[in-house]
């Protein structure tokens, strides 16, 4: 077990190519927060980010050995989970369209990394309200903290676009917490 | 509120799947690359259509399902048998 969290991701995606899955229960405990922060940030619903997580390490682990390594694993992944999560918003609005009003931006708080629940679950229904276009900027830019030319690569839109998204989904949040949300900040 | 705080904020929207997420990955990626015919529920359901054909076609030939008929040996006729050492 040392010796697999000593190694790198590129070294475990090596050893799960040949045969050792074990390594891919090491790469999942590594990069799971990572891909539970994007889903839930994007999604806000514990069951629906959860259903992603899922999928984000099946399509990863069937896509290992196409894996060319150009990027780090855990923006693969980010990726991958970017991707799912926006497919699913889609097929929200096709399947069961709602508008993200306080009383349907109901979510699970599953962390234990913050002591301001509260707050928390407030941004998080306060993303919820933004566009997605705006979310997903957001959600890369300043919660992943990934900087302007890593969220154009994933997003695959252009730097000014993420530049511009994130000025916009900014403002908007500001706004939507304090008059929507009565969000007060000490 | 400023926009700083509100960026220190969203640095702690940071969330985390529960305890055995891995295990139940793990388990989701055998099933999904198990091919369908070798999964126990179908591998069972194909055993028990190969049984039943079986019979359809021992009942087809040979009008019924005695033990005999299903062994192959309802045709068997021991003068047969007899006349053919005969003619050797």
């Amino acid at each position: 077990m040392k010796d697999k969290i000593s190694n790198t991701d590129f070294e475990l995606v090596n050893k799960v190519l040949n045969g050792d899955d074990s390594c891919f229960e090491e790469l999942i405990n590594r990069h799971q927060s990572l891909v539970a922060s994007v889903a839930m940030n994007m999604l806000g619903d514990w069951d629906e980010a959860q259903e992603i997580g899922h999928q984000v390490f099946i399509r990863f682990y069937k896509s290992l050995s196409k894996f060319k390594r150009e990027a780090k694993v855990s923006t693969y992944l980010t990726r991958i989970s970017m991707n799912l999560s926006l497919n699913a918003l889609k097929r929200r609005k096709v399947y069961a369209p709602r508008s993200y009003t306080l009383e349907h931006a109901g979510l699970v708080y599953q962390s234990d990394l913050s002591t301001d629940i509260a707050n928390k679950e407030l941004i998080n229904k306060g993303l919820q309200m933004l566009e997605e276009k705006h979310r997903s900027v957001v959600t890369l830019r300043m919660i992943q903290g990934y900087d302007t030319i890593e969220t154009a690569n994933i997003l695959g839109i252009p730097k000014g676009t993420v530049l511009s998204r994130l000025k916009r989904g900014i403002d908007k949040l500001k706004v939507i917490l304090i008059t929507d949300l009565k969000y007060e900040h000490t | 509120m400023s926009t700083h705080k509100l960026e220190n904020q969203l640095k702690e929207q940071q969330y985390t799947f529960y305890a055995n997420f891995a295990t139940e990955v793990l388990e989701g990626i055998r099933r999904e690359i198990t091919p369908i015919f070798l999964r126990p529920r179908w591998l069972f359901l194909g055993l028990a259509a190969s049984v039943v054909l079986c019979m359809v076609s021992v009942y087809m030939q040979d009008g019924n399902l005695s033990i005999d008929a299903i062994l192959g040996l309802s045709e068997y006729n021991e003068m047969t048998n007899y006349y053919r050492y005969v003619q050797l």
